[in-house]
């Protein structure tokens, strides 16, 4: 029994003989999966009601808008080119006409206000009796309504009078008829025997002129349509004008008119796109006619639509950048019917571009021009380089839209990636997603990153490149803007890390 | 920083379930000790051995002592081997995965003695009892080691939990009362009792641990709660009643019931902590400084008890001339900080190749919430004195690389 005192005493002598090292840490790896992103980003996010609309049937729409004026109307120019001479005075007192009417034969006058204008009355082979002859225009009025009266006299007798019309108005001012010859009166003063001549008269009206407010019939009167400048400019960001064709649009404008004639509107719509092809189309309503315009009321102007939607696809089959109207004119004709018109009158256009998103697209590499540059810092390149061994990026994304795509995403220490040239950079990493049509439900993309493809994000500086391309449609999809139109994206990031001790 | 965390993190896996002693020198036979304890001890084990035939008998303050800390899982072993390894693979992490079941489960225990003694067949003591405990869900561990890899954790107060008891108690034995009216033909029955006035030191008890950890594409997910009660200064009560008898004259037989209307009502600082941490559908893609909401309120309370549930225990002592031999058996009625509902053996053995000089052995076997142990103990007795010293490893046959835990035990008794 006495062998019982070695059980404690080997006992007490194994415990004490138990080594404790020291305490160091060791290192591990450990597997972190940390979710990254749970959202829906919806289509109708893009709207942003200015330029980005939905239309009545959800589908994603750009809109711009326009407008445009003619120059204002001025002066209407009238060109008598009235020269009648040797009308023989004969008595006391002659009332006559003379033909008044506008030698290129567009305008005629019901009533007017006259800018500008002259024209030359003389008396020559005067009776030794007469001491003055008076001269009254019925058709021309002074301020007071009171006809224009022209007086001559032995001072001024043989010369040409010149008479200066500005100010006076031609005709009543609600007149319906036009006027195209002048009543003119002479009264000889002293009055002579009958069958005496006076004198013999010369009348002349041979420069142009000008009205200011007008009424009377025009006739292939044409308005120029001032320079507009681009009506539409569209910037397609990253080439995307490469990759996909617009296929409807409507082209809208809305005009009004100030002017109280009506007139035939012609034009052609000029399209450029950034290639320099051009393509011209004219503005003709769906049954190949020119649109007509509406003369504006006695009270007010008139407002008409020129929807342009029948033809507008042949336009955008280039990817216009920049659309305007060129060769743009009015061509007034209103025959018998009186219009009126201001110099200030003038036409106002309003464009509105309609371009619903039903596009047709195209496998076309759309590099983005502008490189990535991140400055990693110095603490997370050591973290990186020390803890990270890998890591993925997962990602689960539903696609509800008709667009498939690729994304290629390059990464490379040196500036200036090539993505057609793998020395330039370091690695790729390729994403594909299908349409709603080839795949409704969640896709799977890993991206996963080794630990050579993490050092590259040792270095202090990262460069990145990004393309895509779409997937090709062959036939026009429409991009609804609707609350099922969206791409969920889900991702979760794998990462295996180093654990270990601090130095 | 991090080697003092590792050191702290091995030291509290030493802790293990609480295997709540009474005294100290109980722990030199792995508590097989219900009709060993004499004098004053036996108020703590059995009073029905009260029972002093001259003198006192003197507990010298704090000399008699215990002190435990184990765990359920880890070893130095372990230990030693994680410390040595440059790296963990993947079969080291699942080394040591494999060695916790459920749950880390650790504790530390301490009774020391502050007075006693005993004369005739009573006996007046006191002494501090510190118990705490530590569990923590494996699945911690497995996040620390592999990281998030499953979708969903969950914790709960079934694997993590934590809690603390300090009390001192006053206790007042009488035994050696034969039981009237036993028939002749059997052996006569001895009853003691004893009373404890308990004065409660400090207690920490986590009423509440529910939480959950996800990570999937939908989010990250985090929802903590936590209820802890938190009590400085209180009350409280114990008894307990003891029957022996020796049944031949080698063999005796105990019972004890102890822990009756066991309680420590805490009522001067009483607070409650409601701590929650909560966070919803984060991602790193979204994340913010404020990503989380973390609130921590504390608020007075009334007052709130500990409950010290009963717990019972049976004993047999066979005793020959160079020895003795003891089987316990416990059997609480319900788990608390101090006590647990699942029963356990315990074996014990003293060998006295010379009077003066005990050697002592134990074997407690161990069930899911307390691991078996070994207890090995030397002592010295006269007449006058009385000393020993003791320890006990878990879960190994020696203290060595896989004990899990150590306990080490002390007495000094002076009969006068």
């Amino acid at each position: 029994m006495k062998k019982c005192y070695l059980l404690p005493i080997i006992t007490l002598i194994l415990l004490s003989a138990c080594e404790v090292k020291k305490p160091t840490m060791p290192s591990w790896t450990v597997d972190l999966n940390i979710p990254l992103i749970n959202d829906m980003f919806y289509v109708s996010d893009l709207v942003d009601s200015v330029n980005v609309v939905t239309d009545e049937h959800e589908v994603l729409t750009f809109v711009s808008n326009g407008e445009a004026n003619t120059n204002q109307f001025g002066n209407l120019s009238y060109s008598p080119m009235v020269d009648e001479e040797g009308i023989p005075i004969l008595g006391s007192e002659l009332n006559f006409t003379v033909p008044f009417e506008d030698s290129a034969g567009k305008v005629s006058v019901a009533y007017a206000e006259i800018a500008e204008g002259i024209f030359q009355s003389r008396f020559r082979n005067l009776n030794p009796d007469v001491q003055q002859i008076s001269l009254t225009f019925y058709d021309l009025y002074g301020e007071n309504n009171q006809n224009l009266v022209i007086t001559a006299n032995p001072d001024n007798f043989g010369n040409w009078i010149t008479t200066d019309l500005e100010g006076l108005h031609w005709g009543e001012a609600n007149a319906t008829q036009v006027i195209d010859e002048l009543h003119i009166s002479l009264q000889v003063s002293p009055a002579l025997p009958a069958g005496v001549q006076a004198a013999i008269f010369d009348f002349k009206a041979m420069d142009a002129i000008e009205f200011g407010e007008f009424r009377g019939t025009l006739q292939d009167y044409p308005i120029g349509l001032e320079d507009t400048g681009s009506i539409v400019n569209i910037e397609y960001p990253y080439n995307l004008n490469h990759a996909i064709t617009l296929q409807n649009a409507m082209l809208q404008i809305t005009l009004t008119n100030y002017i109280g004639f009506g007139s035939v509107f012609s034009g052609q719509l000029e399209a450029i796109n950034d290639e320099g092809e051009i393509y011209i189309l004219d503005i003709l309503d769906e049954n190949g006619n020119n649109f007509q315009i509406e003369p504006s009321s006695e009270t007010g102007p008139v407002t008409v639509d020129i929807p342009f939607q029948h033809n507008i696809n042949e336009l955008l089959q280039i990817m216009p950048t920049s659309i305007r109207i060129i060769n743009g004119s009015f061509l007034i004709n209103s025959g018998d019917n009186i219009g009126h018109l201001r110099p200030t009158d003038y036409m106002h256009l309003d464009y509105f571009i309609n371009a619903p998103l039903i596009i047709t697209l195209h496998n076309y590499d759309i590099v983005i021009k502008e490189e990535q540059e991140f400055n990693i810092p110095e603490e997370n390149r050591e973290r990186i380089q020390k803890n990270a061994v890998s890591v993925a990026l997962n990602l689960d994304i539903q696609n509800k839209l008709p667009i498939g795509a690729a994304a290629k995403l390059f990464f490379s220490n040196t500036p200036d990636i090539d993505t057609q040239n793998p020395a330039s950079y370091a690695f790729m990493k390729i994403a594909e997603i299908k349409s709603v049509n080839e795949d409704a439900g969640f896709q799977n993309v890993d991206l996963t990153l080794n630990e050579n493809e993490l050092n590259v994000f040792t270095a202090e500086q990262v460069y990145m490149r990004f393309a895509f391309s779409f997937n090709e449609t062959g036939t026009p999809v429409t991009i609804n803007a609707s609350t099922a139109d969206y791409i969920h994206l889900k991702g979760m990031v794998h990462a295996t890390v180093l654990i270990e001790e601090e130095n | 920083m991090k080697k003092l965390t590792l050191l702290i993190l091995f030291s509290l896996l030493l802790l293990t379930a609480l295997n709540a002693f009474n005294t100290g020198k109980s722990i030199f036979f792995a508590d097989s000790y219900m009709l060993r304890a004499k004098g004053v001890e036996a108020a703590y084990w059995n009073p029905a051995n009260l029972q002093q035939k001259k003198g006192i008998d003197f507990w010298v303050p704090v000399a008699n002592l215990g002190i435990c800390i184990n765990n359920n899982s880890l070893d130095l072993d372990t230990y030693n081997y994680v410390v040595s390894r440059d790296t963990l693979n993947e079969m080291d992490k699942r080394k040591i995965l494999d060695k916790i079941d459920g749950s880390l489960r650790s504790a530390v225990e301490g009774n020391i003695s502050i007075a006693g003694f005993a004369f005739d067949n009573m006996s007046l003591s006191s002494s501090l009892h510190l118990t705490g405990k530590l569990a923590l869900s494996e699945k911690y561990l497995d996040l620390l080691l592999y990281g998030n890899t499953d979708t969903l954790y969950v914790f709960n107060k079934s694997n993590t939990d934590a809690g603390g008891l300090a009390y001192v108690d006053i206790t007042f034995a009488m035994g050696n009362f034969t039981l009237p009216y036993i028939p002749k033909t059997i052996p006569p029955i001895r009853a003691g009792f004893a009373v404890s006035a308990l004065i409660g030191a400090g207690n920490a008890e986590m009423e509440e641990f529910n939480g959950y950890f996800s990570s999937s594409m939908e989010g990250a997910d985090l929802r903590q709660d936590i209820v802890l009660h938190t009590g400085i200064g209180g009350l409280g009560q114990k008894a307990m009643l003891g029957l022996a008898s020796d049944i031949t004259p080698n063999l005796e037989v105990g019972l004890t019931l102890d822990n009756l209307f066991g309680n420590i009502n805490w009522a001067f600082t009483t607070e409650e902590t409601n701590i929650q941490v909560v966070a919803n559908d984060v991602y790193a893609a979204n994340i913010s400084e404020d990503f989380y909401d973390y609130t921590n309120e504390t608020a007075d309370i009334g007052s709130y008890s500990t409950k010290l549930p009963p717990e019972l225990r049976l004993g047999a002592l066979y005793n020959i001339p160079w020895a003795n031999f003891s089987l316990d058996y416990l059997q609480g009625f319900k788990t608390s900080i101090a006590t647990s509902g699942i029963g356990r053996f315990s074996l014990a053995a003293q060998f006295l190749p010379w009077d003066f000089l005990p050697l002592n052995i134990g074997l407690g076997f161990g069930n899911s919430q307390y691991p078996w142990r070994i207890s090995y103990g030397l002592g010295y007795s006269s007449k006058k004195v009385e000393f020993g010293l003791g320890w006990q490893s878990v879960k190994n046959l020696i203290p060595g690389y896989k004990t899990k835990g150590i306990s080490i035990g002390s007495y000094l008794k002076v009969h006068i």
